[in-house]
């Protein structure tokens, strides 16, 4: 049968009694989601627009959402495909021109130098930001693992569903995003690195 | 001694894995045994540990009021179900008007230029021949089942997106993209 925009707005009419059942599990995920968007993104108002997104995706095919599986499972699979979708179009995006060169044609560009950060004063804010440093220079595959492992505090099976790839796949990723974490913050913040030793012994 | 002895190298790439205890038992009491004797893997956990502490770090309260503002959203999508997902926002919505009536137009000056054979004029040019009239609507209705055509596309397109089955828009493809 062919899928049509008749055949899509019928689908959503017969489900409308669905919604109260959906509004309760949104009620029921949206923190624990707004923790993977937070730390995907980096920002508060960039993490509601992801969940927004994700979370109209997931209404309109909640008709294809497998009840024997965990409803956050399969919302943040939606979550990071809808980030990895948002990625590529801002990369798309990123144009600069360079007609709007100085007088003499040169032009300057404002480059964060992650090396020169202090890091004596460490707040909790300091604290994010490092991480979120850190993360963000991490591959992406790395990045989304260790996120659903230590923020999500999600088993290896459960994230190897949701990343649809094996466990052992799973396992790598998260030993080689920590070790990039690790030496990502041993070179850009070191003071930190120690506190945090020194709280662990 | 229990269960069979591991190397570093071994050890090493089972480390966060035994953080996790995602390990079986015997690999569990592996570990341990070769940790009790072996300084570099004492250190190497030591900074696994730390990542794992500082990623797994608390996360700010999501913003007052989030929870209302995505259930009236998805209620307007529910509303609207062929509205796009993307967050609405004004400079987006001003520049996507933008750029659909200048694709527009340039869409129809293109296919008024396709219509017309290219021809050179029997006559030379003389003000009595007037403009060349403008197409009638018969002609224009010829673009419209490939309009609908794009538009079951993208439908089809973002249910294999939530699907993650459609390999040009599922996370393979796309992290490929985004780490380039």
């Amino acid at each position: 049968m062919a899928f049509t925009i008749a055949h899509i707005f019928e689908k959503s009419t017969n489900e409308a009694v669905s919604f109260d059942e959906f509004e309760g599990l949104m009620r029921q995920t949206q923190k624990q989601a707004f923790s993977l968007a937070y730390r995907l993104t980096g920002n508060m108002t960039e993490a509601e627009d992801l969940l927004q997104d994700a979370y109209i995706r997931a209404f309109r095919f909640f008709n294809r959402y497998d009840r024997s599986m965990p409803f956050a499972s399969w919302l943040f699979r939606i979550v990071t495909n809808a980030h990895i979708d948002t990625v590529r179009r801002k990369t798309k995006l990123k144009i600069s021109s360079l007609d709007q060169g100085g007088v003499d044609g040169t032009k300057t560009m404002e480059v964060e130098d992650s090396t020169s950060a202090p890091d004596a004063v460490l707040t909790n804010s300091s604290v994010n930001e490092y991480l979120q440093r850190a993360l963000d220079s991490m591959n992406h595959e790395f990045k989304m693992a260790v996120i659903l492992a230590d923020v999500e505090g999600m088993a290896y099976e459960e994230i190897a569903d949701i990343m649809r790839t094996s466990i052992g796949t799973v396992r790598s990723r998260i030993h080689r995003g920590r070790k990039h974490l690790k030496s990502h913050l041993l070179k850009s913040a070191p003071g930190l690195y120690e506190r945090y030793c020194n709280e662990l012994l | 001694m229990r269960g069979t002895a591991m190397n570093c190298c071994k050890v090493s790439r089972l480390l966060s894995a035994y953080l996790d205890s995602e390990l079986t038992g015997a690999e569990m009491l592996a570990i341990r045994d070769h940790l009790r004797t072996c300084s570099t893997c004492q250190v190497e956990i030591q900074g696994l540990k730390v990542a794992k502490r500082l990623s797994g770090c608390e996360v700010p309260q999501p913003p007052v009021g989030m929870e209302s503002r995505l259930i009236r959203a998805v209620q307007a999508a529910k509303n609207n179900p062929l509205a796009s997902t993307r967050p609405r926002r004004f400079t987006a919505n001003l520049s996507f008007a933008a750029a659909s009536m200048l694709l527009v137009g340039l869409a129809a000056v293109f296919w008024s230029a396709a219509k017309e054979p290219i021809s050179v004029p029997a006559q030379p040019y003389s003000r009595e021949q007037g403009p060349k009239p403008p197409p009638t609507h018969t002609e224009l209705a010829g673009a419209a089942p490939e309009s609908m055509h794009n538009s079951d596309q993208e439908v089809q397109q973002e249910r294999e997106f939530v699907d993650g089955s459609n390999p040009l828009s599922g996370p393979a493809s796309a992290i490929a993209y985004a780490d380039r």
